[in-house]
């Protein structure tokens, strides 16, 4: 097959990664019911997918691994070796191995896994069946494949042939819209893919594409979302509303590889130079039927597109704020109507905006079971895992954030939490331990909280580990109560201390995951009953308005100036500072930009010393230049806008504050209300 | 604000701290919590007494020096400073504060009128007086610690105090 398949690697890689989710969960679920054949069905079908797939892209160690995995599953399937521990192992080391050379794949690294040991192994455990594989399948099966070249055995519930597939019908009214545009024709295209054709959704995408350009899609068969799982045979229908000619289109399918043909039937046949009875009715023609196709699809859009969005919009919110300021100063009733509008719409947008980047937290969820699962059998505990509310979303940047600070707390939860069967027995308890992961909505946050049942933390034993240990005074001691343990927990030089016994560890991380909470402008509540268990609950905001900012320092403070603003930054020499009309100003590259030295502005205690150069940040506002001194910069970062509170918004000069990394706050600079 | 007029043996519960001599009780339900002290972002361009801005909990929250605020001399910071954040007309407030606790009080220790007590203190942030047995307890209304009077004055100190006449 001589064609660049590179283009397809992003959509390969997606799919894959569909596929391991799938893979994962029913290893999972199948360690819990070995017994369950459908389950072993279903990774059977994820492992021959991805098979297929990476045949075709021509990733010859995945494909042979795949191969080998799916050889082991096809022996499970019939029933001829039993699943057992040491079998879900080898596929778990299969998925693992998978999952790596995937991954190399997205970063265009060598895979140079070396897989031959488990190979080996799985051989073994297939050979170790009583009959040969060729013997294998089941008399009643249809298609009594071996499972070397198994390609099609999954699929084989499925009819085939083209006759089988229902066809495709259109509501008449339907077509009679289209009867009323003059030229315009509707042609029911039966289109075959090769038989070998395995990515089936990159081929439906680009004949949609394709007709996209040369006419309208009215309707399909099967549907959109069937064609894209790819849950159709090797033909697919599409009605397609056009002004170009039957054969011009069949031809142009048939360009496109791996359609092996294209069956045209003329539904509406166009008419020649007959204009539209009203405007109207042409209209809904176009209209209505595109919705009618189109309701449930949907597009891939890059992330960093998105980014860009936000960040756009995140630079709107600054500048309506600043409008929002001058018109009050201005007293003009119609401005400020306007701009309450304005206002409006730009919430609704950033609202719209935020939307988009909302993705389930099944993405990150996913996988922590066999995370947990890992860890509980490396320390021979038991542990029941449970996840709730998968389906509650969250901005995108949020949940890649708080991938870390989860790993962290389920790893407490499982290394301290929950104790061995052994000791739980002997404290009443079952012997399997809990551990919960779950996500819900509370009011303006999105909580996600692990909670497990085990010893749970004994506050007042902390409280005198840190006593002991001189992070607090006796006085303060007798001050604390449960709402503080977080805070002791957190400590630096306490929770990284491995030797305070029974708590040893406990607040491991915790610090980190804290930090990462406020710093998302977010917050962290531990709670605690001694023998009873451990609830963490991360808050998290809903949503999030993001900005790309230059942190700058004056005088021990840092600053964010929104970069949007920023043209350049640049090392002024005193000389070249002038007083033009008792204001002092730069002159740079014959511009004459007014200086705004920052620590006069912000009243600092600390002035920049007029013998040294100082950098300086130039910014434009609309057509305007100004120059702000600052003591030193220090980087770019995207920074999280939090609004100010009434009282402190009527302080002039700031468009919000930002919580950093460190948990301290940062403002962010107004230039034009500064100035 | 009005129980003092209800129940005569009511139960109360008061925030109580110090700043400098002076003994302080703001009713607990205007209390939003305790911290420690934490690093305090310096804010440019407020009050004298507002030391600064802070993250709660994800929240920006302004922090008042209280003895600055009340005009109070003679207080210091130490082990047992903390934050009092209290929300005051729907906006929290940080109150910088000496050792609070909690304590019951009757209502019936409470005295509305504002005499006396303290020559030191600004009647105008007095909401009443409490009597415990050793001490006097200056009842604060928070809601004034960021009076609307205060709020203007704080544009007008804008206006007012341009370190130097800059540019436009």
């Amino acid at each position: 097959m001589e064609m660049d398949i590179s283009q397809y690697k992003d959509l390969f890689i997606t799919e894959s990664q569909e596929h391991l989710d799938a893979l994962n969960k029913f290893l999972l679920q199948l360690e819990n019911e070995p017994d369950n054949l459908d389950v072993v069905t279903e990774i059977f079908r994820s492992a021959h997918t991805l098979k297929g797939m990476s045949a075709t892209m021509g990733y010859d160690r995945l494909t042979e691994l795949a191969h080998e995995m799916e050889n082991l599953l096809e022996h499970l399937r019939t029933g001829d070796t039993p699943v057992t521990t040491s079998i879900v192992d080898m596929l778990f080391s299969c998925f693992d191995t998978l999952g790596a050379l995937i991954n190399a794949i997205a970063e265009d690294r060598p895979g140079d896994v070396d897989f031959s040991g488990l190979v080996t192994e799985m051989r073994m455990a297939a050979e170790g069946a009583a009959v040969t594989p060729e013997q294998a399948a089941r008399p009643g099966t249809s298609r009594p494949e071996p499972a070397e070249t198994a390609p099609t055995t999954v699929e084989d519930t499925v009819p085939e042939g083209r006759g089988e597939a229902p066809e495709l019908e259109l509501d008449p009214q339907e077509l009679t819209l289209y009867e009323a545009a003059p030229g315009m024709g509707v042609l029911k295209l039966t289109v075959e893919l090769d038989r070998e054709c395995l990515l089936k959704s990159v081929r439906v995408f680009m004949v949609f594409k394709k007709l996209a350009q040369l006419g309208e899609v009215i309707a399909s068969q099967p549907p959109v979302e069937a064609l894209e799982d790819e849950k159709f045979e090797s033909t697919f229908q599409v009605a397609v509303a056009s002004t170009e000619s039957p054969d011009r289109i069949r031809k142009a399918l048939l360009a496109i590889a791996e359609i092996s043909g294209v069956g045209v039937e003329t539904l509406v046949a166009p008419r020649e130079g007959e204009e539209p009875e009203h405007g109207t009715v042409r209209q809904a023609g176009e209209k209505v039927p595109m919705q009618a196709a189109r309701k449930t699809q949907s597009v891939r859009v890059n992330i960093a597109r998105l980014d860009t969005l936000m960040n756009l919009v995140g630079e709107l919110v600054i500048n309506r704020t600043r409008l929002a300021q001058i018109a009050s100063s201005l007293e003009v009733p119609e401005l400020r109507e306007a701009l309450d509008h304005t206002a409006r719409l730009t919430g609704e947008l950033q609202d719209e905006v935020m939307k988009t980047r909302m993705v389930p937290v099944e993405q990150v969820f996913n996988r922590f079971p066999r995370m947990v699962r890992d860890l509980a059998r490396e320390q021979d505990k038991e542990i029941d895992f449970d996840m709730e509310g998968k389906e509650i979303e969250l901005d995108r940047t949020i949940l890649d954030e708080i991938s870390d600070p989860l790993i962290h707390m389920l790893r407490n939860a499982v290394d301290h939490g929950i104790d061995t069967p052994r000791v739980r027995l002997k404290e009443g308890k079952p012997g399997r331990g809990t551990i919960k992961l779950s996500a819900y909505r509370d009011r303006n946050y999105v909580a996600i909280a692990v909670e497990d049942d085990g010893g749970g933390i004994d506050a007042q034993m902390v409280f005198d580990q840190a006593c002991a240990r001189g992070v607090v005074t006796d006085e303060e001691k007798r001050q604390l109560t449960k709402e503080d343990l977080l805070r002791i927990l957190c400590t630096p030089g306490f929770s990284t201390s491995e030797t305070v016994s029974g708590v040893s560890g406990r607040g491991v991380g915790m610090d980190a995951v804290k930090f990462k909470a406020e710093s998302l402008g977010g917050f962290v509540v531990l709670e605690s009953e001694p023998g009873e268990g451990t609830r963490i609950i991360l808050n998290l905001p809903l949503t999030l308005a993001i900005v790309q900012a230059l942190m700058v320092e004056v005088s021990d403070e840092l600053y964010a100036v929104p970069l949007g603003t920023v043209r350049e930054t640049y090392v002024v020499n005193t000389e070249d500072i002038k007083t033009v009309q008792n204001s002092e100003a730069i002159f740079l590259r014959d511009e004459v930009i007014p200086l705004l030295r920052l620590d006069r502005v912000l009243e600092c205690g600390h002035q920049l010393n007029d013998s040294q150069p100082f950098p300086v940040v130039i910014t434009e506002i609309g057509p305007r230049l100004i120059a702000l001194g600052v003591h030193s910069l220090i980087g770019q970062q995207e920074i999280v806008i939090s609004t100010l509170d009434e009282f402190l918004k009527r302080i002039e000069g700031f468009a919000g504050a930002t919580i950093l990394g460190t948990g301290r706050v940062a403002l962010i600079l107004d230039i034009p209300s500064l100035a | 604000m009005e129980e003092k007029g209800f129940a005569v043996n009511r139960e109360m519960q008061l925030v109580v701290f110090r700043v400098g001599r002076e003994d302080f009780g703001v009713d607990v339900r205007k209390v939003d919590g305790v911290i420690s002290m934490v690093d305090i972002t310096r804010m440019p361009r407020t009050p004298h007494f507002v030391e600064g801005i802070i993250n709660l909990r994800g929240q920006i929250v302004a922090v008042v020096d209280l003895a600055l605020r009340l005009g109070i001399e003679g207080a210091e910071r130490g082990p047992a400073t903390r934050i009092v954040v209290v929300e005051a007309r729907e906006v929290k407030v940080g109150l910088i504060v000496e050792s609070p606790e909690v304590i019951n009080v009757s209502a019936d220790e409470v005295e509305a009128s504002p005499m006396l007590a303290s020559s030191e203190v600004n009647t105008s942030f007095i909401k009443g007086i409490v009597k415990l047995e050793a001490r006097l307890l200056i009842l604060l209304d928070v809601d004034k610690v960021l009076s609307d009077r205060e709020l203007s004055d704080i544009d007008e100190m804008d206006l007012a105090e341009p370190e130097q006449p800059t540019d436009s």
